[in-house]
């Protein structure tokens, strides 16, 4: 059980949390909507442990995540919206830095790595990626821990649809495995994907259930 | 959990794939200053810089005295090896040549000049002409030199036209007077020669003590190590701020990513300058450069000046990484950067020597980093004590490091 309450954040005057409460369950995906500059990337990086909050607390399975860095380095996995591989480098060395050689073989073999299809492109420099080779390799990166929460933000922006669909059958993987993710996000084939939904706007968060009205959703953002 | 070491390890990794194109680029900086290197010991100027300096006379050589004063300085005095003498008809072609730079100073002999010598009354001056501007090598050379040809000219004539004038008051027969004054010249041309015995021509020190080459070696040496950090600006392009917020969440915080970094391009700059050494010490086995060329740049060992070079290597690797993590965009970058090289270098007396400088000027370009480590590479060519400049070079390094690390943690938040 994830609770996260009462997260505060300001820059200078602006404040960009003014509150923010909800929980995910083991196997849930939480969608947060909003507005560019809404604070969705903010929420996620104070959840990654970047920033600190004003205010608030953060907790896993009863554990303060704000105070147990160790812990929270181990327990979530932070997707970044922009890729932070090392592009000189080939997959393989990427994940090296992650994973210890023995490791890294079993996932390439049969592991999540494997279900990201990693494997197939292993050898590649990153430099020489498509832009969905670098977002599963990011993922394959992040999760090197066994992680219980991933994080991501806007995971899936600008990647070609057999991309989008191999990394949400990944998700699905992750779920079903008891992992809990919660996603920034503009993508409606994401926030379909989600088991709840929030909107993040002025500050606070609000539950929003989506049901395919695309014009009432834009209507409340 | 990753830790400071595989985080290390994979900075290497990436940085030692950058290698080929970064010594490449080594190569050719290397080059481009060794072939500046070498054009400035084996100039004409540095020559003629070596050998003599020119020094315009203007006026009336027609006196006896005087054009035997100005032919003595010019061929027999020992400052004949220092000085050359160039006459000119008018002042206005000495000032054109001095303008020209083809004389470092001009003296004018007035008519009133030849007159208060040949009277003894000395009430009148010679005239000297020197460029302005701040105190320069040149221009205090050129003050010494204005002292010898005043010294010769005015006291030894003075001496031979007061025997003259006396024997004539006495009533001696003229050819007796010319006898005698032509002992006088003789005994006054023996004197003169006699100078070469008494006296020893040290070459005076551009800045600290250092000889021209060593003083060029130096300023150079250190110009090229400024930018090295251009050869590996490869390292730090196309680093995404969510590089730095990825490994935050995996624990990797601020100070050990900088580190992390840091290192390995400090690491790669290190190689760069003992390629430049090896190089150096290349050109000294096969006799490109001799052994006296070696000592007259201020040291004999290479190896050890790799050694010796490491502080400042460290302070300008720092330096160049907290501008590179300061500036974001890779012309901002390297604009910033060379601009900020050119102009400490500048004041710190890399191209120049500093005493073409205001004061204060000086001063600052000695605080400054590239001063402290010209400063202490000085010392290092002369075998003085660097404890000093080695702890400005720490605290300077210190600094740039924590910059950096406050400047990568804006970049995290």
């Amino acid at each position: 059980m994830i609770e996260i309450k009462n997260i505060k954040k300001h820059y200078g005057k602006h404040k960009v949390l003014m509150g923010v409460d909800f929980n995910v369950e083991p196997g849930e995906i939480v969608g947060i909507l909003g507005e560019n500059g809404s604070g969705k990337s903010t929420l996620l990086s104070i959840l990654a442990g970047l920033q600190k909050p004003d205010a608030g607390f953060f907790n896993m399975d009863g554990k303060d995540m704000l105070k147990n860095t160790k812990f929270r380095n181990d327990m979530v996995a932070y997707v970044p919206q922009e890729t932070p591989l090392i592009p000189e480098l080939t997959a393989w060395d990427n994940l090296r830095m992650w994973y210890s050689s023995d490791k890294l073989k079993k996932e390439l073999k049969d592991g999540f790595l494997a279900m990201l299809g990693i494997d197939q492109f292993i050898k590649v420099p990153v430099n020489q990626m498509s832009g969905g080779m670098k977002k599963r390799l990011t993922i394959g990166c992040a999760i090197n821990s066994s992680p219980k929460l991933m994080l991501l933000d806007e995971p899936t922006a600008a990647l070609d649809l057999v991309c989008k669909e191999r990394i949400y059958t990944y998700f699905e993987q992750f779920k079903r495995r008891g992992g809990s993710l919660i996603i920034a996000t503009h993508e409606v084939q994401e926030i379909e994907l989600c088991d709840k939904c929030f909107i993040l706007k002025e500050g606070l968060m609000t539950p929003y259930r989506y049901d395919g009205d695309i014009p009432h959703l834009i209507g409340r953002l | 959990m990753v830790s400071f070491k595989d985080y290390l390890l994979i900075q290497y990794k990436r940085i030692f794939k950058l290698l080929p194109g970064i010594v490449a680029m080594i190569l050719v900086v290397a080059v481009l200053l060794s072939g500046a290197g070498f054009a400035i010991i084996h100039s004409d100027t540095y020559s003629a810089e070596k050998q003599r300096y020119k020094l315009g006379v203007v006026g009336d050589t027609d006196d006896e005295m005087i054009s035997l004063g100005v032919y003595m300085l010019g061929t027999l005095d020992e400052s004949r090896y220092m000085i050359e003498l160039v006459e000119y008809e008018d002042e206005e072609k000495a000032k054109a040549a001095l303008r020209q730079a083809d004389v470092s100073a001009y003296i004018v002999i007035t008519e009133e000049f030849s007159d208060a010598l040949n009277a003894m009354t000395n009430d009148a001056r010679l005239k000297y002409y020197a460029t302005s501007g701040q105190k320069g090598i040149s221009n205090v050379m050129m003050d010494e030199i204005a002292l010898i040809a005043t010294n010769i000219i005015v006291n030894s004539e003075t001496g031979i036209c007061t025997l003259r004038d006396l024997m004539k008051e006495e009533g001696y027969d003229k050819d007796i007077r010319h006898e005698k004054v032509n002992d006088m010249f003789m005994t006054y041309i023996s004197a003169l020669i006699s100078r070469t015995n008494i006296t020893e021509v040290t070459e005076l020190g551009l800045a600290g003590g250092l000889s021209t080459p060593a003083y060029y070696f130096a300023g150079l040496m250190l110009f090229f190590m400024l930018l090295l950090s251009f050869c590996g600006i490869s390292y730090f392009l196309g680093v995404k701020d969510a590089r730095h917020k990825f490994m935050k969440s995996k624990g990797i915080n601020s100070a050990c990513q900088v580190l992390g970094e840091y290192i390995p391009f400090l690491t790669i700059n290190i190689i760069c300058v003992i390629i430049i050494i090896a190089l150096l010490t290349i050109a000294a086995s096969s006799g490109f450069l001799t052994s006296e060329e070696l000592e007259a740049m201020g040291f004999n060992h290479l190896h050890e000046l790799a050694v010796k070079l490491l502080p400042v290597s460290v302070m300008f690797s720092a330096l160049g990484f907290m501008i590179f993590e300061l500036l974001i965009g890779v012309i901002n970058k390297i604009l910033v950067a060379f601009m900020l090289y050119i102009g400490m270098g500048y004041v710190s007396g890399y191209f120049y020597p500093k005493t073409f400088f205001p004061e204060l000027v000086q001063k600052v370009g000695e605080m400054i980093p590239t001063g402290v480590g010209f400063s202490y590479f000085s010392a290092v060519l002369q075998n003085n004590p660097q404890g000093m400049y080695l702890l400005g070079m720490f605290f300077y390094t210190a600094t740039f490091l924590l910059i950096a690390i406050w400047a990568r943690k804006q970049k995290i938040r």
